[in-house]
């Protein structure tokens, strides 16, 4: 980012700050809906992004929250695997909640983001730091919570977008929803496809084989069957086809194909202080992978199932205190050409207490104990609280957290480790928020010691003695890394009107530091600083908004040596809502991204795309 | 200051020895380039994005610069370097996953062309009467496709393609004849296991033929010739992770006869990394050296040197010195390390770049 952009963004938001202020209308995004999530979280960082934003004008979920968040995305390329990661932590180290079932990779604990289609989903909600006590495994550096909403009342609606943009980009979403103030059901279809063959600059080279398409079907149907029992059910299945880009130095015929679904069956049951939830779901996952797409019969496989049981109670013991309790079981198989037919039982048990002392002040204490056939996962505790004072709320948590081994860590054939230990974090937050009408700020500090880390080395003779497979020289994994990451996040989001134009601004800043505690070097693909500025405005049907995303730079080997350079993207998106008709009102919209045409990659030699276009219309009925 | 001044002496010998070889000229010697004399060390580079560099250590080993390609052609080599083969005034880079060589002046390492075609998945090149031969491990899609490519090595042009046995890997020049090493191993989906290869390809670089297969045991990773035009060929055996381990093996071949001389046991250990000085034999099982003589009939029990390599990676030994790659994490700068192999002596370690495997001199 040069000097220009730093000063031009400090100009604007200081700029906005001296405004005249009026009372305006929220903008996009909302803050803090009460909901399970916030209850039992007072003392953490939680940003909630609705509907309308999900549904606007945006390249893809990740791209959507990679300038938006604090949120780093290992992103491989435009369609390729990109998983999030929070304050310095990996990428297997963020739990994705779908309508409150886990939803991560069984195979790899990760979550690839360009895999969901953000219209499938009604609300998303990030919350930075741990959270296994709530979540399980894996919520170690935050969690991303994806949910469908059920509303009853007399409505019938249909949602249609569609874009076409640069690379031959195509997508359409339509969703119908209707519902009685007893029945509830709703549809929706996705497709995107791309060629996707961006030149990569400064070669002659381009993206030749990173063509994709993936389709989305979903589905919510819920009943409520009296006033205390609501019974739901949410479908979800995506296929996917992608090429595996080549990269600056080496060409690629490769391919994936992607097959999940997931299917969860909710009951609920309200009276009075009392809410019990009982969810059922199975979720699979697939992938084939092809070496050359050409050779259609070569190709190595892998899936797993995973059947889910959670069971829990929320009762109100006094106007005061509130209490959590739950008890999760699941059961996960795996198959492939690399795992045998493997499989895991594991069941939890948690509790968490939730006291409003004073208005002012709350508090929660958390605890949790998995159980499970294959290894000990430690008992977790955690406490959080809220103190508000004015305009401020001053925010404290710490707890315990861990991330099982995936399968490929403990079941790939020969080479997996079966002892392999649970990792496990230690990390407290300090964090103050400033909530005025027109303005929210909010700094954190965090730190974050972890151990037992899972990385793949070779053998040394003593792992062999130790019971290493595959001898002395085979890549194994083992429990050996130990990091400690800490920073600071700053976030400042105000909205203010300057002749009639209605303008809101967001300023995400974050400084991580994640260090491999023996080396004393920073990890690998964790930028240091990175910084979005959002400035969006409205003016009767016209509303547009200008994105900055800087990312510092990050290493690409252990002792540093290498690294990719940092980069700054600007984006701008603008709609236009055609007014006149009578029930309709058409937005079409336009997003140009990388308007400067930088040269960037986010992953060493794997170029991203220069200045691209994407047209869109919206219809609501 | 005596390790220093020792090598400057071996080093300073050295350049006099190839500077004079003609007699009757005036022993003027104009410097071919930066690179001449020292030593070039060849670094795969990291796994999946990024390129292999080649190192320069100087002359006297004891400064080292990385990256000298792209020092001089601000470009990258490519993908995983495999390989360099040195003739005459050029280095040929054998860069396996992005399926090319890359040609370059050996000593101001500056690009003079590059192959591209008739190449899918290059490991190791040599030169025999002016034709580079490239060991190919063929396409992964299929089971059947490991071919050595001919290409005229002034002309950079395509000659011929041979197809092999899977697996082909490094080659060793006698004579006419090549010795191809399969030491690649193929995916077999239903039996969700590897299968590895055991043959020695001989090929008779007069009739671009194979002409026999020398059966060994499986993984025949290194060979070496010896004072006797012995062929030594070193089998690391099948590694444990498979599910179906082997012993590793050693076989004296007569390169007249292409019969296997004498065979050596190992029991459970795979050794990797042969490379032969004068009369000695050197190879390497997980960071410990061994060391035997052409002449012995038993395998040598003990460890000669025990290096402190994290990941020993490559191997070379030459006029009682013997230098060791230590690849590391397999994340980070390597290092070479130079020993004395007569006393054992450890004498110098310079940085070298990622994955450091092949030790080329380049005088």
């Amino acid at each position: 980012m040069n000097k220009y952009t730093i000063t031009s963004i400090l100009l604007m938001t200081l700029g906005s700050l001296f405004a005249q202020n009026k009372k305006v209308e929220q903008l996009e995004e909302v803050l803090l809906p009460s909901s399970k999530l916030t209850t039992y979280s007072v003392g953490f960082k939680i940003t909630t992004f609705n509907d309308s934003i999900l549904k606007s004008n945006h390249q893809s979920l990740s791209a959507l929250l990679q300038t938006t968040s604090s949120i780093y995305f290992k992103s491989y390329g435009v369609a390729m695997l990109s998983s999030p990661s929070f304050r310095g932590t990996g990428s297997s180290h963020t739990a994705v909640l779908w309508n409150g079932i886990p939803v991560n990779s069984t195979l790899n604990g990760q979550t690839d983001f360009n895999m969901i289609n953000s219209v499938s989903i009604d609300e998303m909600t990030v919350r930075a730091g741990g959270g296994s006590i709530l979540f399980g495994s894996g919520a170690i550096g935050g969690s991303i919570h994806l949910k469908n909403k059920i509303d009853f009342k007399r409505q019938q609606s249909h949602l249609l977008s569609s874009s076409y943009g640069s690379y031959n980009t195509y997508k359409v979403n339509y969703r119908f929803k209707t519902s009685t103030n007893k029945s509830f059901a709703q549809i929706g279809f996705g497709r995107m496809s791309s060629d996707n063959d961006y030149k990569y600059w400064d070669t002659d080279d381009y993206n030749n084989n990173g063509d994709f398409f993936n389709n989305n079907l979903n589905a919510v149907v819920g009943f409520k069957l009296s006033d205390t029992h609501l019974l739901s059910l949410f479908l979800d299945g995506t296929q996917s086809e992608r090429g595996l880009s080549n990269t600056l130095t080496a060409p690629s015929e490769s391919k994936q194909d992607d097959v999940n679904y997931k299917i969860l069956l909710e009951w609920k049951y309200t009276k009075r202080r009392l809410v019990s939830t009982l969810k059922l779901a199975y979720l699979y996952d697939e992938f084939t992978y092809f070496a050359k797409r050409s050779s259609p019969n070569f190709y190595s496989e892998g899936n797993s199932k995973n059947s889910l049981l959670k069971y829990q109670l929320d009762y109100k013991l006094t106007t005061k205190i509130k209490l959590l309790s739950g008890i999760d079981l699941s059961y996960t198989k795996g198959d492939g050409d690399s795992l045998d037919g493997v499989s895991r039982r594991s069941y939890s048990l948690y509790s968490m207490l939730n006291h409003r002392v004073t208005h002012r002040f709350h508090y929660d204490v958390s605890v949790r104990k998995e159980f499970s056939n294959s290894f000990d996962i430690p008992f977790l505790m955690g406490i959080d609280a809220a103190y508000t004072r004015g305009d401020f709320v001053y925010k404290i948590n710490a707890s315990k957290n861990y991330r099982v081994p995936t399968f490929n860590d403990l079941f790939w054939n020969v080479l997996g480790n079966p002892d392999l230990k649970p990792e496990s974090s230690l990390q407290g937050e300090l964090g103050i928020a400033l909530n005025k009408k027109w303005i929210q700020a909010t700094v954190n500090t965090f730190y974050i010691s972890s151990r037992d880390l899972i990385k793949w080395s070779p053998n040394s003779s003593v792992d062999v003695e130790n019971g290493a497979g595959g001898g002395v020289g085979a890549w194994t994994p083992k429990n050996i890394d130990k990091a400690a990451n800490y920073g600071l996040e700053l976030g400042l989001k105000n909205t203010f009107s300057v002749f009639n134009v209605q303008l809101s601004s967001e300023l995400n800043y974050s400084h991580t530091i994640a260090q491999d505690i023996v080396k004393k070097k920073q990890l690998m693909y964790v930028p240091k600083n990175k910084i979005n500025y959002k400035l969006s405005a409205q003016h009767n049907s016209i509303s547009g908004s200008y994105h900055v995303l800087f990312h510092g730079k990050s290493f690409t080997t252990t002792d540093n040596s290498y690294f990719v350079p940092g980069y700054s993207l600007h984006n701008i998106s603008l709609n236009y809502t055609l007014k006149g008709l009578k029930n309709v009102q058409p937005v079409l919209g336009l997003q140009v991204n990388n308007i400067y045409n930088k040269h960037y990659a986010v992953i060493s030699y794997r170029p991203m795309p220069g200045t691209n276009y994407q047209f869109q219309i919206l219809i609501k009925i | 200051m005596n390790i220093k001044k020792m090598l400057l002496t071996v080093v300073a010998a050295t350049l006099l020895l190839t500077s004079c070889n003609n007699e009757t000229d005036i022993p003027v010697y104009t410097p071919r380039g930066d690179y001449e004399g020292g030593v070039l060390v060849v670094n795969e580079g990291p796994f999946q994005n990024g390129s292999g560099t080649v190192t320069y250590v100087s002359n006297d080993l004891l400064e080292s610069t990385d990256a000298i390609y792209k020092a001089e052609n601000t470009e990258d080599i490519g993908n995983i370097l495999q390989s360099m083969v040195l003739y005459g005034n050029q280095a040929f880079l054998v860069v396996n996953n992005s399926h090319k060589i890359k040609v370059v002046n050996r000593f101001t390492f500056i690009k003079e062309g590059t192959i591209d075609e008739h190449l899918v998945n290059p490991r190791y090149a040599v030169v025999v009467n002016e034709n580079l031969y490239v060991s190919n491990w063929g396409d992964a899609a299929k089971e059947t496709g490991s071919f050595i490519a001919v290409f005229d090595v002034n002309t950079l042009a395509f000659k011929s393609s041979i197809p092999v046995s899977f697996g082909p890997e490094k080659m060793q020049v006698i004579g006419d004849m090549i010795y191809v090493a399969h030491a690649g191993s193929r995916f077999i989906k239903a039996d969700k296991s590897y299968e590895y290869n055991n043959i020695i390809s001989v090929i008779n670089s007069k009739l671009s033929t194979v002409e026999t297969e020398i059966e060994v045991a499986f993984v025949p990773n290194s060979m070496g010739v010896d004072n006797e035009n012995n062929l030594w060929v070193l089998c690391g055996g099948v590694p444990s992770w498979t599910g179906a381990e082997t012993d590793g093996f050693l076989y004296k071949i007569n390169s007249i006869s292409d019969e296997v001389d004498t065979t050596y046991k190992f029991e459970g250990t795979h050794p990797i990394h042969l490379t032969i000085d004068g009369s000695n034999i050197l190879y390497a099982v997980s960071s410990s050296v061994y060391k035997m003589h052409t002449s012995s009939a038993l395998l040598p029990l003990d460890v000669y040197i025990e290096t402190e390599a994290k990941s020993l990676y490559g191997l070379k030994a030459s006029n009682g010195f013997l230098f060791v790659t230590d690849a590391k994490d397999y994340a980070s700068a390597g290092s070479l390390v130079i020993y004395n192999h007569i006393s054992k002596e450890k004498l110098n370690t310079v940085a070298t770049g990622i994955i450091p495997s092949g030790i080329y001199f380049n005088n």
